[in-house]
Formats: structure tokens, C-alpha cells, sequence
């Protein structure tokens, strides 16, 4: 030992001369062509520079006069990594306070994913200096933009300081925030990830901590996938949040265990409404062998097979229709037989509706209206003029075509409710039947674009709504949900008088919600008195006066005397008193003005008798001339003085 | 500064003791750089030698131990060369680790880029190795694509899909056929990784092109997956129309989550928490005054209870107040846009619908700081508020829950709903506690008791059904509960429905199999259920109605009734034929009616 020791300490030394030799050698070339300096720094090193080091698709890019002619240059090489490198490069020399300016002259850059590649390195380099203005232009973009940039600055932010990156995550909210945690979780210490879990609990994100966590042991735990299951299985956190680690572990699994792992799939997402999640997750394991999958569950009872054939179709339809309804053909003495095939059918439409709908024949004949249904819904939508093409091989398939020309005047509409309306009009022809289903369902949309137009059209038209009433109240309706009540107040005198006093009723409720009561006391003279018994203005108030209570007790009572119906305001009063049970907040003072109003005129909570009330207070109608039952007759005595 | 992280760089995969080496060069080079300017760069190489001298000489010294070592080593990871990763330890900044990387990268031949593969494998930070791995990958592929798909093979599980990526995205560039070919030949998850690639590089292809390209990797659902994603993109300034584009799609709204959650972000950013107004029109039809109902209101109450979650504070201030306020500024100008757009009364009437959804969410996601501040909520929204928080409390404080039904009767938590909703998300998590409860509760009126004994029963059928079944039968409404409880039970588990059939009191047995039928039809388990109704009309003294069992067949499987029927006895074809021209489905041919109208014409005769 002591020998060898001597005989390295002479090697040593004999070659000590040599390598200092080459050292003086080495620094004559350095010194010749410092760009090939290896520096420690590309920006700190004065001399280091990684110009000549990138190789020859960078040179342009390198030798760029300006930083618009650099992204220039950057868009003609195709390559990702040469992309990467030439700009990593670049931006090595680039001024800190060029590079705002170079994001806003990417931001020209029509290729979103080339635009995606640049900008992401450009805030890298500026969240290497000020994460904090990198996080400026970060959130000055739509918010669906930001995830990319968000991660690499989170990343970079970490990396340089994991305490300033919690708190920059901290000014963050909603999926930003979701966004950056996960950034920082995936960069720093693990021992810096109880801190995190602090902030991180604070937010009321502390699952996904959680998760990221369990991630992290499953990954360790994966030559023992029974185990790792198992750790999953236990831990805090929702297995359906964990899913990309169940994959994971369940396909290791299946190489031990074979298609019995499917039955531990199932044991953890046993009901119904959890299929669509289990067989998301039994997707890495029958992917490449459905048809032994088929073959492993169809010998099953119910009980141990529960929901894995539905999640088996669900599977097989979204990677090979056809195949799937092969396999289930052997399945047509199971009780599930029926319910596998729609499984197959909607599924199919719903992943490639356009397949589905040129493999009509071939579906079973009790799928297809409903797979029918579900593929024009989105066809119509995406594609109207394809949907109205598939509808002439649809009708080889159907008796009646009506459902699916409803779907495609309806989704059309939403898109363009013009061009639904000429092509409604056009397919019906002459069918007023067909017609007047069509123009329904062209309505709603067309009022956002055309109310006029939609009024004139609805005049023929039943609503939608409200049975036994037309369809000028759905234009009503429709303005209320858009937001604009005057609009739809304005509208009113065009309505006929049943639809009239539906949206009246409507309005008058929603002028209350608006902080507008008295309004709607103003919108109460217009409802017209309809020959019904349990339709009209006393009706009408009793809505509006019960909202009202709901809301503004105090300035319904302070209200009070400007109703100028009697036996209005008595029913006001006694929706007050009433109120003033259960929820007491009117003075005492209150509660005895309104007995003494009430002993002096009672009301009545019976809608219809007050209707004759009104109507005899207005002059319209004689109540001692009506023929009435012996109780009605009684009941309205007292409310008569 | 950097962080200490870098573990990384030139680690195990040669020996622990050249690391060391290496590490001291690195050191000495930053040294040299400090002191060239007062020494001269002259001395500076001198001194580089020296050291070099000296490391070699340890690195001697420590080869025996190396040596030793040797049999131990990870033969993937071992090899003799210095190649080494740029560390985040070394550089000012990771940015400038980077550039570093992709110099050495981009210099970098298969060899070295196989040896670096083995060393970045290390790293500690997922983050930076998944990066890491993406560029050697992608570098790799520009020199030997087919290679880089072999290393991927050689590397464990979590460092494959970085991998996968970087080598998609160069190789799908130049020779897309090549890269798809590859593709084929890996397993279905890696697969979709190329996919994803291939589809988020080449931007240019048309859909009917990444459509096929889908189909050859067997996942012809992928577009269908990534369409929500990509529409929300396209309309990145018009968050709302992105919003109506998922609502209207006619896709499953549940996969679109979190593009929805995104859309109404986005909407809400740019004008401030009103715009929820118009984004529940798009669900109008199934929303009415303050209740979500039907299955796809559920997504929109999802997307407002992940909107209050994300900004607790936001969402008080415009229940309290009905103006936006963010956690950056402190009232959104974007708001005040919006309302000079609207007239005030037209504003005033969304910010009460608005108000309405959010109070309702925040009881859903904070029940008990929605109890603490309930009367700091606006007068008008307590009784809502109570009401949602009171339930939600129930799930996992039901005594607390249960003790504030009295203190806050006034606020309506004595009313029925109310009530309702305690005992229904108390079941959920304890079934026997919420009946007990319910049970007992001798303030309420016998109707509303008896409600809520059927509430709790609903989630007790499920845990205990012979239990339910016992409860069902002693309660005063027991004729009404037993039919309840096998009902329930038969549409979670018919067979334990069929089983528990003979413990309903005899004078409701008839109606409890009337119904357990219905449910085996709806269910597919057409001869169990025609077994069923056999043994009632040979067993009963009632007349046993076929029609209404033909329509409800023919209501949910028409089809099969109807390819059926002529293995039916005369009497009962008759009725199934009337039942089916009754429901008269579109999906039936006209030559089908003609003959169902044959069968019930012939009867007729």
C-alpha cells in the first residue's frame, strides 16, 4: 500500500509539469477566442459569451441587428430546441430592460405554440431579475393564456427564492394560484414543503399539497403496486383527485394480477356516479385488450361485476366503437344487454359524432334516436350545414324526423339565429306543424339579436313556457334573463292580454328584486282581468306584496297608505302581520296601525274572492248580481263594508 | 442569489469521488475569474494546473475506494466520463443555468447526451428534471429520433412522459409520418403523450388529419378531450362567448370543468363578479328564482362554488355590498363600465340574482362563516343563507346544526326546506343519527315529521335496508314507507329489492312489485320482471294491469319489446301492441306500426 502511494505521488508530480505546461497553452487559446471561454456565468462572465457555442441554426438568430429581426429569424427554424437554444442564447446578452419590449413584439407572433415557446423563456429570463413584473405581464393576459408562463415563472421564483414565491403565489387567485402552487411544489425543498402546506392551507388548497405529496410516495412505492394502492387508498385526499397516480399504480398491478385488478378498481368507485371516473382509470389497464376484458366480465354475477361492464363500454366505445358493439353482441341474454349498447351508441356520438352518424346501420335500431340526439346537438352547433346534410341519412333511420331538425333549429340559432330562421322556414314548407315546433325553438335566440323581429313571429306561436299561454311571453322572459327589464316593460303594450299579464307577473316580481317596489305598484294598473278565476291583479299583488315583505318589510308598511285599493292594502297588511310572526322587525307602533287597519277593513289571503273584490271596487262587476256558493258569499261579507 | 439545490450535476453516475473533483474545478474556475485582474491571467492558468495536479492526485487517492466500489454501481448510471450538467448551484440565476444547459446540449453528441440522460435523471426538483429530460430528449431526437424512443424504455416510470414530449415535439416537426409510425408501437398512455405533442406542435394540420392521426394511436376520443381547451383559447379576450361555446356544445359538461371554471375567471376579471348574471342565462332553463335544478345546473353551481372559493373576500363584499371587489384593487373599474352600460334598475336586478348564487355557494363552501356573519348578511338573503349553511353544517357538525335550528327560527330554520336539507345532509354521513333525530323531533307538525323520516330512509335503504324496511313498517305512514324503501333499494340492487319483498306488509306488497318490476324493466331485466308480474297475477285476487307494465317497457326499451312481442302470449301481445302504438317512438319504421297496429287491430276483432 505504502508503495503504491509513493509510485502516485512521483506520477503526480512527473505530470505536475505537463499540466501547467498546458495550462499556460490552454490560457494562449483562451485568450485567442475567448467566446469559447466556459464561464461560470453566461451573463455575469465579461468575456464568456454563448454566441459561437450554439451552433449554426442560432447564427442568425445571434447576429440579429434588432430584437424584432431576432424573433424574426427565430420563426424560421422549425425545430423546438433550436428555437430554445438560439433564444436561451440570445437573451444571455439581451438588457434587462429590452425584454418587456421583447414580449410585447412576440406577442405578433401567429403561431400560438411557437408564440407560447418564446414568450416562456422570455419571462424566465425576466423572473430570473423581477418576478414580480414578469407576474405583471403575466396577469395583463387572458386569463386561459397564463398557465405556461405562470409555471415558468413560479419555477424561476422558487429556484432564486422559495419564501418570495409563496408570497407572489399569495396575490394570485383562483386557477393562478392552483397554477403556481403547483409550479413551486414541483421546485422546492422538500423540507420546504411544510411551509408551503401552511400557505397552501391557508388558501384552501392544502389537497392539492396533499396530493402532490402522495404523488411523490406512490412514484417510490411502484414496485409494490399492492401497496401503494393501498397508501393511496388511506390517505386524506379524494381517491377521484388521485387518478393519475391510480393509473399508474393499477397498470403496474396488472402485470402481478392480470384483469383481476379491474375488481379493486371497481371496490373503489362502486356507484353509478362515479363510472364516468372509473373507467377513466380502467382505461390504462383494458385499453390494449378489450376484448379479453369483455371476455374476463361477462362470466360475473351482478354483484362482483357491478359497474365494470358500463365502465368497460364507456371505454371500448371511445377507443373502438365498432369492436365494442361486436363484443356485446355475446352479451344479449345479460339483463345489462340493452343498457351496454346505448352505452356503446352515445358514446360513440359524443366522441366522434360525424363516424357515428355514417355507421348509422350498423348501430342497434333501439340506440339510435338517442345517439342520433346527442350527435346532431353538438353537430349542429360546431357545423349547422353538416348536421342539416346528415339529416337526410337520418331520415332513412326515423319515421319522423322532427326531434332532430327541433336540435338543429334550436342549436343553430345560438350561433346565427338569422340563418336558422331562414333554413326553419324553408324546411317546413307548408308543414305549419313543422313550422311552428322549428320557430319555437328559433325564438329565445333571435331575441337577442332582433326583438322586433322575434315579436312578430312569436304572435302564432304557444309558448314554450307556460302551457296554454303564446309565445310573445317567452320574448318577455327571454329580455328578463338577458338583464333588461325596461326593454321588456316597453314591450308590453304589443302583447295580447294573456301573455300580457304572465309577463307582467314576471316583471312586477323582478322590479321588486330590482329595489324598485313602487314601480311595480305602477305596473299592477296594466294587468288586465282575465276571465280566469286565480289570474289577475289581486294575484298579481299578492305575488308582489309577498316578495316585497320578503324584503323591505319596513318600507312596505311605510308604503302602505299609497296603495290606494282598500282591500289591497288590507292584504298588504296582513302579509305583513303574517311576516311580523315569524321575523319580527316592525316597531310596535307599526303592528298597531296595522290591526286598527285591518279590524277596520279585513283581508282576505283568498286570491279568487279578492279578485271579485277588485273588480267591484273598479265598477266591473256587481257582486250582489253573482251567483256564488252560501260560503263565498259569507267570507266576503265582512270585507265588503 | 441561487438556491443550494444542486445535488444535480456531476453526481453519482461516476464516483462520489469525482464529483467532488469536478466540483472543486468549477469552484476554482469562479475563484480564478475573482482574482485575474490583480493577478494576471498568466497566474491564474498556473494555478489552474496546480490544482488540477491536486485534484487528480485525490482523485487517485480515492480511485481504490472507487474500485471497491465499482460492483455497486448502477450500470445504468455508471460511466467513466466528466460530462456534467450545468448547475442551478453555479449560476446566478436558474435562467442562466439554462443557457448553459442548452449550450452544452446543442454541442452535445449522442454519447455525451446518453450520459448526461443518466445524470439528469437525479435531480432532485421535479420540475428542473422534467425540463431537463424534455431538452436531452428533444436535442437526442435531432441527431437519432428512433434512439431517443429506445432510452425512453431504460428510464424509470416518472421520467418517460418529459421524455416522450420532448421527443414529439422535434421529431413530429420534419417527419410527422415517422413520428406516428413510432407512436403505434408504444403502450396506450405513451401514446397519448405523442398525440398531445404532435397535436399542440403541428397547428397547421387540419382536423380531419390530427383526427386520423388520433386513430392510429388508438385514441379517437382525443380531440373530442382537447376541444373545450382549444375553444376557450380561441376566445381568450371573450371569455363569456367562450363560456356560451362550452355551454351550448352539446358535449358532457362534467370533463369540461375546469374549462368552464377558467371561462368564468376570465369573465369575472375582466367585468368584475356581475358578469355571473349573464353566465347563468346559458343555464336558464334549468335555474329558477334561488334553486338549481336538473343535472346540468349542477356544473354552474359547481363553477360559482369554485369562484367564492378562490376569493372568500371578494365574494362578502359583494353580498354585502353588491359592487366587485378584487384582492388587488379595491373596486373593479370594469365594473363601473358595466353599469353604465345597463340602467341602474336593470343592474340592480342582476346584482340581486348574483347576490342570490353567491350567498347560496359561500353556505355551500363555508358554512359556518356564512352562521358567524349571518347577520351581517343583507336582510333579504338570511333566510337563504341560513337555510343552505344550516345543511351544510349538518354534514359535519350535525348537534351544532341541529342546536341553531332554534336560534335561528326567525331566519326560517324551523320551515320545512330547512329542515329538509339538516336531515338529508346528515343522512349522508349518518343515516341512523338524522332518523333518530327526525324520529324524535316532536315540535314539528306529522306531515313534515314524516318527510323527514323518509329523507333520513333514503341513505339508510342503502347501508341497512332490512333495517329501513323495520323503521319503514313501524312509522304511522308505513304503507307509503315500505313501497318508498323497496323502491329505493331496487334501483341500486334489484336482487336485494326482490329479496327483502316478503317482509312488506301484505296489503302493499302488490304495489312494492308493481314497482320493483318497473325498475327491473328500466334496468334491462325484462324476464325478471315479467317473471314478477306472472307470480302477482297467479297469486293476486286483484287484476294484474299489462298495459301500464307494456308502457313502461315500451317507454324504455321500445325496440326490444317490440322484437319481443310475438314470443308473448295472445293477451298480453295485444296489450303490448296497444302500449307500443301508444308511445308510437320515431325510431320506429312505418312498416313496424303497420304490423303492431295489425296485432292490435286482429285483438280488436
Amino acid at each position: 500500500m505504502q508503495k503504491s502511494k509513493s509510485l502516485n505521488w512521483i506520477f503526480a508530480s512527473s505530470i505536475a509539469v505537463a499540466v501547467i505546461a498546458a495550462s499556460v497553452l490552454l490560457y494562449m487559446l483562451v485568450t485567442s477566442d475567448g467566446d469559447e471561454q466556459v464561464g461560470d456565468s453566461p451573463v455575469t462572465s465579461s468575456r464568456s459569451s454563448p454566441k459561437s457555442e450554439i451552433g449554426a441554426f442560432g447564427k442568425a438568430v445571434l447576429s440579429s441587428q434588432s430584437h424584432e429581426e431576432a424573433l424574426s429569424e427565430l420563426m424560421k427554424i422549425k425545430s423546438n430546441f433550436q428555437v430554445s437554444a438560439a433564444l436561451y442564447a440570445y437573451l444571455a446578452e439581451v438588457d434587462d430592460r429590452d425584454l418587456t419590449d421583447m414580449l410585447r413584439l412576440s406577442e405578433n407572433i401567429e403561431s400560438s405554440t411557437q408564440r407560447e415557446t418564446i414568450q416562456t423563456i422570455i419571462v424566465r429570463k425576466i423572473a430570473s431579475i423581477h418576478p414580480d413584473q414578469a407576474l405583471r405581464w403575466i396577469v395583463s393576459l387572458p386569463r386561459v393564456r397564463r398557465v405556461p408562463y405562470l409555471s415558468a415563472l413560479f419555477q424561476e421564483w422558487t429556484l432564486n427564492s422559495q419564501e418570495d414565491a409563496t408570497v407572489g403565489l399569495q396575490s394570485l387567485t383562483g386557477t393562478d394560484q392552483e397554477t403556481a402552487l403547483k409550479s413551486i411544489l414541483a421546485t422546492c425543498d422538500e423540507n420546504f414543503k411544510a411551509n408551503v402546506r401552511t400557505v397552501a392551507s391557508n388558501l384552501g388548497l392544502e389537497e392539492i399539497v396533499l396530493n402532490d405529496i402522495s404523488s411523490t410516495i406512490t412514484l417510490s412505492m411502484l414496485d409494490n403496486p399492492s401497496e401503494a394502492w393501498n397508501s393511496v387508498v388511506n390517505d386524506a385526499i379524494d381517491d377521484a383527485q388521485q387518478l393519475d397516480s391510480l393509473k399508474l399504480i393499477i397498470s403496474e398491478w396488472k402485470e402481478q394480477e392480470g384483469l383481476d385488478v379491474l375488481l379493486h378498481a371497481f371496490a373503489l368507485f362502486p356507484v353509478t356516479e362515479e363510472l364516468s371516473v372509473l373507467s377513466d382509470l380502467i382505461e390504462a389497464v383494458v385499453g390494449s385488450q378489450l376484448e379479453d376484458a369483455f371476455a374476463y366480465l361477462q362470466g360475473m354475477s351482478r354483484e362482483v361485476r357491478g359497474e365494470l361492464p358500463s365502465a368497460l363500454a364507456l371505454v371500448a366505445a371511445r377507443i373502438d366503437p365498432q369492436l365494442a358493439l361486436n363484443e356485446l353482441s355475446a352479451w344479449s341474454d345479460d339483463p345489462i344487454f340493452l343498457q351496454l349498447q346505448q352505452t356503446v351508441a352515445n358514446t360513440w356520438a359524443r366522441t366522434n359524432p360525424r363516424s357515428m352518424l355514417d355507421s348509422l346501420a350498423s348501430l342497434p335500431q333501439g340506440t339510435r334516436l338517442d345517439a342520433m340526439t346527442i350527435a346532431f346537438t353538438h353537430l349542429a352547433f360546431v357545423s349547422p350545414e353538416d348536421a342539416v346534410l346528415y339529416l337526410d341519412i337520418a331520415k332513412n333511420f326515423l319515421r319522423s324526423e322532427t326531434t332532430l331538425a327541433e336540435i338543429i333549429a334550436k342549436q343553430w340559432s345560438i350561433t346565427d339565429p338569422e340563418a336558422a330562421l331562414n333554413w326553419s322556414l324553408s324546411y317546413s314548407e307548408s308543414n305549419s306543424q313543422m313550422r311552428e315546433i322549428l320557430l319555437r325553438r328559433v325564438l329565445r335566440n333571435l331575441v337577442a339579436t332582433d326583438v322586433q323581429k322575434a315579436l312578430e313571429l312569436s304572435g302564432d306561436l304557444s309558448s314554450t313556457r307556460i302551457h296554454l299561454t303564446q309565445a310573445p311571453y317567452d320574448v318577455v322572459w327571454e329580455l328578463a334573463q338577458m338583464g333588461k327589464i325596461d326593454e321588456a316593460i316597453a314591450l308590453l303594450p304589443q302583447l295580447d292580454e294573456h301573455p300580457r299579464y304572465f309577463a307582467i307577473s314576471d316583471l312586477g316580481e323582478i322590479l321588486v328584486r330590482a329595489g324598485d317596489p313602487h314601480a311595480a305598484i305602477a305596473l299592477g294598473d296594466e294587468v288586465p282581468s282575465l276571465s280566469a278565476p286565480l289570474v289577475g291583479p289581486a294575484s298579481y299583488f299578492n305575488g308582489i306584496f309577498h316578495v316585497w315583505a320578503t324584503r323591505d318589510p319596513q318600507l312596505l308598511f311605510d308604503s302602505l297608505q299609497t296603495v290606494t285599493s282598500p282591500g289591497l292594502r288590507s292584504l298588504a297588511a296582513k302579509i305583513l302581520l303574517d311576516r311580523q310572526e315569524t321575523r319580527p322587525v316592525l316597531s310596535e307602533d307599526a303592528v298597531e296601525s296595522i290591526e286598527t287597519l285591518l279590524s277596520e277593513r279585513p283581508a282576505t289571503t283568498k286570491v279568487y274572492l279578492l279578485e271579485m273584490l277588485l273588480q267591484e271596487e273598479k265598477g266591473l262587476m256587481d257582486l250582489d248580481e253573482m251567483v256564488m256558493p252560501k260560503e263565498w258569499l259569507e267570507e266576503l261579507e265582512p270585507l265588503r263594508k | 442569489m441561487a438556491r443550494g439545490v444542486g445535488t444535480a450535476t456531476q453526481i453519482t453516475h461516476v464516483s462520489k469521488q469525482h464529483c467532488i473533483v469536478a466540483e472543486e474545478n468549477n469552484r476554482l474556475i469562479a475563484e480564478l475569474k475573482q482574482i485575474e485582474p490583480r493577478l494576471g491571467k498568466l497566474l491564474c492558468f498556473v494555478m489552474l494546473g496546480v490544482w488540477v495536479v491536486l485534484a487528480f492526485q485525490i482523485g487517485v487517492a480515492q480511485d481504490a475506494v472507487r474500485e471497491h466500489d465499482t460492483a455497486h454501481q448502477d450500470t445504468n448510471k455508471s460511466t467513466e466520463s466528466d460530462i456534467a450538467l450545468p448547475d442551478i448551484e453555479d449560476h446566478s440565476s436558474a435562467f442562466n443555468r439554462n443557457v448553459s444547459l442548452y449550450i452544452t446540449l446543442a454541442n452535445a453528441d449522442e454519447q455525451v447526451l446518453r450520459e448526461l440522460l443518466s445524470v439528469s435523471l437525479d435531480i432532485e426538483q421535479r420540475s428542473v428534471r422534467n425540463e431537463t429530460l424534455f431538452a436531452i430528449a428533444s436535442r437526442f431526437t435531432l441527431i437519432n429520433p428512433q434512439g431517443g424512443l429506445e432510452l425512453v424504455n431504460n428510464v424509470p416510470v416518472h421520467a418517460r412522459t418529459p421524455m416522450l414530449k420532448g421527443i414529439f415535439t422535434e421529431w413530429c416537426v420534419d417527419d410527422l409520418d415517422g413520428a406516428t409510425a413510432a407512436a403505434t408501437n408504444l403502450n396506450r398512455d405513451a401514446r397519448l403523450t405523442a398525440l398531445d405533442s404532435i397535436a399542440s406542435v403541428r397547428t397547421d394540420l387540419s382536423e380531419e388529419r390530427l383526427r386520423g392521426i388520433a386513430i392510429e394511436l388508438g385514441h379517437p376520443h382525443y380531440l373530442a378531450l382537447v376541444e373545450s381547451e382549444s375553444k376557450t383559447l380561441e376566445h381568450a379576450y371573450d371569455p363569456v362567448s367562450a363560456w356560451n361555446i362550452l355551454a351550448h356544445d352539446g358535449l358532457n359538461d362534467e370533463p369540461q370543468l375546469e374549462s368552464f371554471i377558467l371561462a368564468a375567471e376570465a369573465a369575472i376579471e375582466q367585468q368584475g363578479l356581475d358578469v355571473l348574471f349573464h353566465l347563468r342565462a346559458a343555464f336558464a332553463d334549468e335555474i329558477s328564482y334561488n334553486e338549481l335544478f336538473g343535472l346540468r345546473s349542477e356544473i354552474f353551481g359547481a363553477v360559482v362554488d369554485a369562484v367564492v372559493r378562490s376569493d372568500p373576500q371578494r365574494t362578502w363584499a359583494y353580498i354585502e355590498t353588491g359592487l366587485t371587489k378584487t384582492s388587488a384593487t379595491s373596486i373593479e373599474q370594469s365594473n363601473q363600465n358595466v353599469q353604465s352600460a345597463v340602467s341602474l334598475r336593470d343592474h340592480a336586478y342582476m346584482t340581486d340574482v348574483v347576490q342570490q348564487l353567491l350567498i347560496q355557494s359561500w353556505a355551500v363552501v363555508d358554512p359556518a362563516a356564512v352562521i358567524d356573519k349571518i347577520e351581517q348578511v343583507p336582510y333579504h338573503l338570511q333566510p337563504l343563507a341560513c337555510e343552505q349553511a344550516l345543511g351544510e353544517l349538518a354534514r359535519t357538525d350535525p348537534e351544532r346544526s341541529i342546536a341553531l335550528i332554534q336560534t335561528l327560527k326567525h331566519l326560517g330554520a324551523g320551515k320545512y326546506r330547512a329542515l329538509r336539507g339538516v336531515v338529508k345532509k346528515w343522512s349522508e354521513t349518518d343515516p341512523h343519527g338524522a332518523l333518530t333525530w327526525a324520529q324524535s323531533a316532536r315540535d314539528f307538525d306529522q306531515e313534515t315529521r314524516a318527510d323527514l323520516v323518509e329523507t333520513a330512509l333514503f341513505s339508510l335503504v342503502l347501508e341497512d335496508p332490512v333495517e329501513a324496511m323495520k323503521i319503514a313498517a313501524a312509522e304511522s305512514n308505513s304503507s307509503r314507507l315500505e313501497v318508498f324503501v323497496i323502491n329505493e333499494l331496487a334501483k341500486q340492487d334489484l336482487d336485494a329489492a326482490i329479496e327483502l319483498l316478503p317482509s312488506v306488509t301484505e296489503s302493499q306488497r302488490n304495489t312494492a312489485i308493481d314497482w320493483v318490476a318497473d325498475t327491473a324493466i328500466e334496468q334491462g331485466a325484462v324476464d325478471l320482471a315479467l317473471e314478477l308480474f306472472t307470480q302477482l297475477e297467479e297469486s293476486s285476487e286483484e287484476e294484474v294491469d299489462w298495459y301500464w307494465f307494456f308502457v313502461t317497457w315500451s317507454r324504455a326499451h321500445p325496440v326490444q319489446l317490440y322484437e319481443r312481442m310475438d314470443d308473448l302470449p295472445g293477451n298480453l301481445r295485444y296489450e303490448a301492441a296497444r302500449a307500443l302504438d301508444r308511445s308510437s317512438k320515431p325510431e320506429f319504421t312505418q312498416e313496424q306500426l303497420d304490423y303492431l297496429r295489425t296485432i292490435y287491430n286482429k285483438s280488436q276483432q
